[in-house]
């Protein structure tokens, strides 16, 4: 159970403004989205948090320590880094066990199970990894740090399909039993979606969206039939994302589900579906 | 603390073969010397001298120094390590391995001179053949070789390339500043820093002991610099 | 159990949808086990809280019930509940649209009976 909160952060490389006055709470047990496009500032902000970087103004803390060179605060964290961190002469066996040594509550054993049923060789070398075997790797060590926080950054580069699908249903069965808060930062949506109960969305260094997913999926609906009907049912609304296809055309609606003229959507003869994270994000991050 | 040792105990793990590779040259090599002189001894009357190995080790800290930083700064990075802890752990690692090779080259001084006429960089120097100040000697003339590699490797990290080149050409120009202002005070600049380099070092009063707390101060200034470095250093791709 | 992530509804609605016709078909007989919400949550890769919310949902109607340490269970009487409650559904969605649209066109109730019998003859 730890909480952490982000206060007025700014962070600027140069003239350039990374993360610009970002506010935020992460919740004790939830699992977090951290979605944004490249370069919004996902990374620096995940960088900030686990003292890689430090913040030109503002403050972070874990359970009210400030992370700044604070090595108690920063135990609570386990941070899969995107770029592979570990020095590539070790094999994977050696590096569990030097976690062990710097994360004591690191179980082997199941790092152990998660290589067999990934097939990850413990007995290689982290050199002689292929992308995905290397973010399997580090996917496996963040999920068996038993730390109260662990977050993940692109945890799915390079992993085929089954390799992610397994992914998630570990991360979900590894919270079940030993619920920790979870952030996943990707920008593969569409797949992640579901496993999400909370979305941050950030955009050219700024938070522009922090809501449970169901509610963000609430706050608009998709409409689809032929053209000129959309059309017709569209006006004076407020749409994103038109898909036609000959005479079809599906557009999602900025509105809340609850307004959704049903009448007027029958007598046109239209369709709703469910909007989906992935066209909300792109609308809400051009 | 004892999370320190642990980081230090990391630390270590990269020593061990490269010392163990060292260990195995110098032992060959001096092997080999003691049975070179003793073929030559039955020939010749016995005049023949050793240098010490105090030399090598002092080149292999200093790599080791510069070895030392960025691959761990990663890992530990990776293991959500503070700056500060890194650096106190280093310095144990640093210390502790300076030690270990300065007692190796006490000894094996003692042994060698039992097989032939060996004379360490120390009795060289200083005419003084005492354990004790080698073995002080050594060891913070190495704590200096390996900290000042530890401070340049973080010093050409942090810095962009720019930097970086104004950094590599400041010994020279530091050199022609003072052979510059040498000229300009007609000698007497070199005079007094050669003179103060012999009271530092202890060539005055063929004292060991002066020159391992110059040394010791060096590496203290030195560990400080490396200090302001590390503060906030970031990881570089 | 089936769910379908591009249905307008919410997933934990879906899920306790899906888990209702389970118990409708007799997948999930009463007093029988349903699975865990880690077990929904982890095969669907679905949030264990959204699972929870669905689940949630059919403990309050008492179609399921906790057993403690044990599980989730079919509560006695769940089916009657379940077909109880989608019939109230079946007349508010349907026979009122349907009465709605008949009284539009002017179809007369017995039309609507005799059209109702030809359906159900195919």
């Amino acid at each position: 159970m730890s909480i952490i909160e982000i206060r007025n952060v700014t962070k600027d490389y140069g003239n350039t403004k990374a993360l610009s006055d970002i506010s935020l709470t992460f919740e004790p047990n939830k699992i977090y989205g951290l979605l944004g496009r490249n370069g919004a500032g996902k990374t620096t902000l995940l960088n900030l948090m686990t003292n890689k970087i430090f913040p030109n103004q503002g403050n972070i803390t874990i359970d009210g320590d400030i992370v700044l060179e604070n090595d108690k605060a920063l135990n609570n964290i386990f941070y899969m880094v995107e770029k592979n961190m570990y020095p590539e002469n070790l094999k994977v066996k050696e590096i569990f066990r030097w976690t062990k040594e710097f994360y004591p509550l690191f179980d082997a054993e199941y790092a152990n199970a998660l290589a067999k049923k990934f097939e990850l060789n413990v007995n290689k070398k982290v050199k002689s990894l292929s992308t995905g075997y290397t973010s399997i790797f580090k996917a496996i060590i963040a999920l068996a740090s038993n730390a109260n926080i662990i977050i993940f950054d692109e945890p799915v580069l390079g992993l085929d399909a089954n390799h992610r699908s397994m992914f998630y249903k570990e991360v979900i069965s590894n919270y079940s039993e030993n619920p920790k808060t979870i952030i996943i930062s990707t920008h593969l949506i569409e797949e992640v979606e579901t496993v999400l109960e909370e979305v941050i969305i950030i955009k050219e260094g700024k938070l522009i969206v922090k809501k449970p997913v169901e509610e963000l999926l609430a706050s608009a609906y998709m409409i689809s039939g032929e053209a000129s009907k959309v059309d017709e049912y569209l006006r004076g609304k407020n749409y994103i994302e038109e898909d036609v296809m000959g005479k079809f055309k599906s557009v999602t609606v900025m509105d809340n589900i609850n307004h959704k003229n049903e009448a007027l959507a029958k007598e046109l003869n239209l369709d709703f579906s469910k909007a989906e994270l992935q066209k909300l994000f792109i609308s809400l991050t051009n | 603390m004892n999370n320190t040792l642990k980081v230090s105990k990391y630390l270590f793990r990269d020593f061990k073969n490269a010392l163990l590779i060292f260990y195995g040259i110098i032992l060959a090599i001096a092997v080999l010397m003691a049975a070179l002189f003793l073929n030559v001894i039955s020939q010749e009357s016995g005049n023949a001298s050793f240098g010490g190995f105090g030399f090598s080790a002092f080149i292999f800290l200093f790599v080791s120094g510069l070895n030392c930083f960025k691959a761990n700064f990663k890992f530990l990075q990776a293991n959500n390590i503070s700056r500060k802890r890194f650096y106190y752990a280093n310095i144990i690692t640093l210390l502790s391995i300076s030690a270990f090779m300065a007692l190796i080259d006490a000894s094996m001084t003692k042994v060698l001179k039992l097989i032939m006429p060996y004379e360490d960089i120390v009795e060289q120097l200083y005419k003084n053949d005492l354990f004790f100040s080698s073995f002080i000697w050594s060891f913070a003339l190495f704590t200096l070789a390996a900290s000042a590699g530890w401070c340049i490797t973080m010093l050409y990290y942090k810095c962009d390339k720019l930097m970086k080149t104004i950094i590599s050409f400041a010994p020279v120009l530091l050199v022609i500043l003072l052979v510059m202002l040498n000229n300009v005070t007609e000698g007497a600049l070199g005079i007094s820093i050669i003179k103060s380099l012999t009271v530092v070092l202890g060539f005055t009063n063929n004292n060991p002991y002066t020159a391992a707390l110059s040394f010791l101060v060096a590496t203290a200034g030195v560990l400080g610099l490396c200090y302001l470095l590390i503060r906030r250093i970031a990881i570089k791709d | 159990m089936l769910l379908n992530f591009s249905s307008e509804k919410p997933i934990y609605i879906q899920l306790a949808e899906a888990l209702e016709d389970d118990i409708l078909k007799g997948i999930f007989e009463e007093e029988a086990q349903v699975p865990s919400t880690t077990e929904i949550s982890i095969s669907f890769k679905i949030n264990p809280a959204t699972a929870g919310k669905g689940i949630n949902l059919l403990v309050d109607e008492e179609i399921l019930y906790k057993k403690r340490g044990v599980g989730m269970f079919v509560s006695s009487g769940a089916k009657e509940k379940i077909l109880q409650k989608r019939k109230e559904v079946f007349y508010n969605n349907f026979i009122l649209s349907l009465l709605e649209e008949a009284s539009k066109l002017d179809i007369p109730k017995e039309e609507i009976i005799s059209m109702i019998e030809r359906g159900k003859g195919k």
